[in-house]
């Protein structure tokens, strides 16, 4: 049985939600970091989707694309979270304004 | 012979691009002695075409050497060719000769300057620049050699460029012979419009019949003239770069204002005399700025203290005869004064130098004194140089005069009694410096400051001064008038021609020269002896010396009419453009980039989950912007 491009769109669409939440709730950098691995990969499942629906690799290309994107992001953010986590005691993006000013 | 002239013309050049190429690789006293070598190269080559010249007729002593096309257009061109014959030969001898006569003296006196190796560089690249001024055979290339001498006078005077007074008088001195720069060129443009050509033959030949004698034409092209030599020759009105010139080293002054460069408006005069002939009025200014130069120059030099100046004031008068020679149409009377005052006042002026060396550079006579026991040498050549100064021999100055005298008419009548006037105040300054310096009783500076193990001079500053000692006196013998022989005045007959005065007028004017230069004198003399008769002498003269001492206030003038009002709009331009206009504008920028900026820097909060609410806002919009859009 063939499941219809509308069921992967919903569940993508309801990971992006997630991973939405995450980053407007929580405060930890790794938190953040996680929710965006999320949405992005939800990205990744309707590209996929709609690339399958349309019978065309185009889509599923675009997603190799975005998962060594998303690898390299996350490098750059643990590395970042390290970082900060050596300079100051607690992790919390909000206080994270030295930059201004 | 072509060989000799083309040797003689870029030997100079050579030594600039060896001793520039070699820098620090050779020692200074090396790097010296190959400038003076290259500049003795270039002598002998202008002493052999000399030779050579004297070797043909009369009437076949002119050459044209042409290297190549140096500048062409479909209506003109200009060929890089020199022009030998007898007035460039003298011309080239008397810069090359004395030229290097200097540089050896520099040898000397330039020792142990850090700057040793440029000096010889800047002296090679002016007896090129000179030697290309006399040896051009058209204009164009005439003011090439005119602008270069011009450019090494600026770079020779301001040489001790770590002092204000000496950057001062290049920038001066380069302002003001610009200004005689444009008025060649602007004649350059006549010859260009009318003639179509800037060759010597061809403008010379030509130039009668485009500018008929006397027309607005003709007088535009010899006052363009006369503006170049007035600029180049520190003639009135624009003379006071001279004295300031004195900034440079002694030998700059010697070679370049006194022997050789200054003199370049007499010979600019006498080489295009067929252009002045042809504007009569303009001829007789010449004259009568040579005359009034004369005067003023020799009252200025009564009552200068700086040696340098008085001798600097001693060469614009000087040259004032010259001009008077030229002005009147005795042009190679002009050019044997020319001849003579090269050696002489390069002789001063070297002998004055090692006065300045002896005495740790004090330039003052009034700290002087007593100094012939200790350097009784140079007292002598000095004195050798001073007789010729005063006009006893040789007697080129009384040439001139008698000329004028037999020529007749105004103007002439007025350089002759002109002349005469000045005669007699040469004699006072010649023997005033003489005496200050040489004479009474020694004073305490130079107590302090000559060592008796110094030594008068070394021999590379003594040898040159007794060669040119020599020459003053020989250069005599080659026109002694009074209808003895005119060799010199025979030799130049093809190029430029002279007055022949009459023995009597010749004898009357040599007793009166005489008798005025000796009078002055043998007066300033006994006023030194006398101190009632010195103040007596200057009582009388006290608002003259105060004007002599201002310097006829020329540099004044000049002050409130080009400085004052340049400085004026200036300072104006800065208060009102500049401020409000130009810093208004910058201000007016900034404040408003600064204002946007402000505005978009409010949006970097710095917190992350704000920057996420925009983004997914932004998205949201697009999203149903694009939704919405393909719905329709």
């Amino acid at each position: 049985m063939e499941v219809g491009v509308e069921y992967f769109i919903a569940v993508s669409a309801i990971l992006f939600g997630i991973g939405l939440f995450g980053i407007f709730t929580r405060r930890s950098p790794l938190i953040l970091l996680l929710s965006v691995e999320i949405m992005l990969n939800s990205c990744n499942l309707a590209l996929i989707a709609f690339a399958r629906h349309a019978g065309q690799t185009a889509g599923q290309t675009f997603a190799l694309v975005v998962m060594a994107v998303a690898a390299s992001e996350v490098v750059i953010g643990l590395g970042l979270a390290v970082a900060m986590a050596r300079r100051r005691a607690n992790l919390d993006v909000d206080t994270l304004r030295s930059l201004r000013n | 012979m072509q060989t000799l002239a083309w040797t003689c013309l870029f030997a100079p050049p050579a030594g600039v691009v060896v001793l520039t190429l070699a820098g620090s690789r050779i020692s200074r006293s090396s790097a010296a002695w190959l400038g003076t070598a290259f500049a003795f190269a270039s002598f002998l080559a202008a002493a052999a075409e000399f030779v050579q010249v004297l070797g043909r007729g009369a009437g076949d002593r002119a050459f044209t050497y042409t290297l190549y096309t140096w500048a062409s257009s479909p209506s003109f061109k200009v060929p890089l060719a020199v022009l030998v014959d007898p007035l460039a030969v003298t011309e080239m001898l008397v810069v090359a000769g004395v030229g290097a006569l200097i540089v050896m003296y520099s040898v000397g006196y330039m020792h142990g300057d850090p700057k040793e190796r440029r000096f010889f560089v800047y002296l090679d690249l002016f007896l090129f620049s000179m030697l290309l001024l006399v040896m051009a055979a058209n204009f164009v290339l005439l003011l090439a050699g005119w602008g270069l001498v011009g450019l090494s006078s600026y770079l020779l005077i301001g040489f001790w460029h770590e002092q204000r007074a000496p950057v001062e008088a290049a920038k001066k001195a380069f302002v003001m012979n610009a200004i005689g720069d444009v008025g060649i060129a602007v004649a350059i443009f006549f010859m260009v419009r009318d003639l179509g050509s800037t060759d010597f033959s061809v403008v010379f030949h030509t130039a009668s019949q485009h500018w008929a004698k006397g027309s607005t034409d003709a007088n535009v092209v010899a006052l363009g003239l006369l503006v170049g030599a007035v600029a180049k020759s520190a003639q009135i009105p624009l003379h006071t770069w001279l004295p300031d010139a004195m900034e440079g080293p002694t030998p700059v002054s010697a070679l370049i204002h006194a022997a050789t460069m200054v003199t370049a408006g007499v010979y600019l005069v006498a080489r295009t005399h067929v252009l002045f002939e042809n504007a009569p009025d303009i001829q007789s200014l010449v004259a009568l700025l040579g005359v009034a130069t004369l005067l003023m120059a020799g009252v200025i030099a009564l009552v200068q203290t700086d040696i340098k100046r008085i001798i600097a004031y001693s060469t614009m008068s000087q040259i004032g005869y010259m001009f008077t020679a030229v002005g009147v149409g005795a042009y190679a009377a002009g050019m044997f004064h020319l001849l003579t005052h090269a050696f002489f006042k390069a002789l001063l002026f070297l002998g004055a130098g090692i006065v300045i060396h002896a005495l740790d550079n004090e330039q003052d006579v009034r700290r002087m004194g007593g100094l012939g026991s200790a350097l009784p040498r140079t007292r002598t050549m000095m004195w050798i140089g001073t007789i010729a100064l005063i006009g006893f021999w040789p007697l080129s100055k009384d040439g001139i005069l008698a000329a004028a005298l037999h020529k007749g008419g105004a103007t002439a009548i007025i350089v002759w009694a002109g002349g005469l006037i000045g005669a007699f105040f040469t004699g006072i300054y010649a023997t005033r410096l003489m005496r200050l310096v040489f004479y009474g009783e020694r004073s305490e500076f130079a107590r302090q400051h000559l060592h008796a193990d110094h030594g008068e001079a070394p021999w590379t500053m003594f040898w040159p001064v007794a060669a040119l000692a020599v020459g003053a006196v020989a250069s005599g013998l080659l026109s002694i008038g009074f209808g003895v022989h005119n060799t010199f005045g025979e030799w130049l007959a093809s190029a430029a021609p002279t007055i022949e005065p009459s023995t009597p007028q010749d004898l009357l004017t040599t007793a009166v020269a005489w008798a005025a230069g000796g009078s002055g004198a043998l007066l300033i003399w006994r006023a030194y002896d006398n101190p009632a008769l010195l103040a007596a002498l200057k009582r009388p003269w006290g608002a003259m010396a105060t004007v002599a001492e201002q310097k006829f206030y020329w540099d004044a003038l000049y002050d409130r009419i080009g400085y004052a009002p340049a400085a004026a709009t200036a300072s104006a331009l800065y208060r009102f453009v500049e401020r409000w206009v130009i810093w208004g504008a910058a201000a007016a920028v900034a404040a408003t980039v600064r204002a946007l900026s402000r505005g978009a820097s409010a949006a970097q909060t710095g917190a992350v989950r704000g920057y996420a609410a925009t983004l997914v806002a932004g998205a949201a919009v697009l999203a149903v912007f694009f939704i919405g859009k393909a719905s329709l």
